[in-house]
């Protein structure tokens, strides 16, 4: 819900974004499962990761009302962005500098060695 | 995928710790794509890595032969392989660019290895995209210590717990063990591979000798 009033776009067959309304961040019961949002507040996951996009620009903002809900959760989340590449250095970096956030030294690379149609999918 | 990407440590500490994920993409490679996820895992195997496997296959840190890894590789396998060494990540990477299968690659290490592993291995002048750790929030008094997340992160789905890190350190200083044996040990917790059992005997070495 504190992402959601930013306007991100959740990333479409991601189990979590299977269960909500896009438009609030709310669980709905317009799910493929048709569970409804009590039923959805019982259940334990041991993984469920929120994952969607967002414009550059909205970094800071976005990480800030992260910040914000982090006061009422009631467990440890991580936090990861994934960026592109430009003139050798990665694009968000002066993003999450106004946000006062600082990267870990390592992340996970994509090097660029997938293509589509090798296989019977896309092909 | 996010499972390698909270590794913590310093730098320096993670100068030995580079995990490569092979998979192919759902909706544009996936279907189909096992002989080539075996044939890259052919391929990488030639250069001795630390740990090799996939979640539903095992993983040689798990005793499993490398031979019958790459036989039972399926579409759905998301294959991880270790290293300690970023030579060995270079002459692996280039060694995959040749043999040309098409399938993503993902490489994770320090953010400032990346460009030189990308461009001394032939594979281009920058990563296509980067995921980068921003850290955790909420209550994180409830997560394990700063020592003991050192070795519990490197099972991205949390198979290692703290206790056995605090279990394994005192077994060490009691002589009962050695580093590397309790690495190994720690190793068989992780089902997909990603477990750095070179590294996990370096950091238990240092936290059994510490006050």
């Amino acid at each position: 819900m504190a992402v959601a009033r930013h306007g991100v776009r959740f990333t479409d067959l991601n189990p979590v974004s299977m269960i909500l309304d896009y438009s609030t961040g709310r669980f709905t019961e317009d799910n493929p499962w048709k569970i409804d949002p009590s039923s959805i507040r019982r259940l334990r996951s041991l993984s469920a990761i929120i994952e969607f996009k967002t414009p550059i620009e909205k970094i800071p903002e976005v990480i800030g009302s992260l910040r914000e809900v982090s006061k009422e959760i009631d467990t440890v989340f991580s936090i990861g962005v994934i960026t592109r590449w430009s003139d050798g250095v990665m694009e968000v970096t002066s993003y999450l500098e106004s946000a006062g956030v600082e990267p870990r030294p390592n992340g996970k690379h994509n090097v660029g060695l997938g293509r589509r149609g090798y296989t019977q999918e896309g092909s | 995928m996010t499972h390698t990407l909270h590794r913590e440590g310093s730098e320096e500490s993670l100068r030995d710790d580079y995990v490569l994920v092979i998979t192919g993409a759902k909706g544009y490679n996936k279907k189909g794509c096992a002989p080539r996820l075996r044939e890259m895992m052919r391929v990488v195997s030639k250069f001795t890595p630390i740990n090799l496997g996939c979640m539903e296959v095992g993983n040689t840190g798990r005793g499993v032969p490398v031979s019958e890894i790459i036989r039972n590789a399926r579409n759905s396998d998301l294959v991880q392989v270790v290293f300690d060494d970023k030579e060995r990540v270079i002459e692996a990477l280039r060694a995959l660019k040749e043999a040309d299968q098409g399938i993503s690659v993902v490489v994770s290490c320090n953010n400032d290895d990346i460009v030189e592993i990308v461009r001394r291995a032939g594979v281009g002048e920058m990563p296509h995209t980067s995921n980068l750790s921003l850290g955790f929030m909420g209550k994180v008094e409830r997560a394990a210590s700063e020592d003991e997340r050192l070795i519990t992160t490197m099972c991205g789905h949390h198979m290692v717990s703290k206790s056995l890190v605090g279990h394994h350190v005192r077994r060490i200083r009691e002589g009962s063990t050695t580093p590397l044996e309790a690495a190994i040990d720690m190793s068989r917790q992780c089902t997909c591979g990603a477990f750095n059992t070179v590294r996990a005997a370096h950091i238990l070495e240092e936290l059994a000798n510490k006050e």
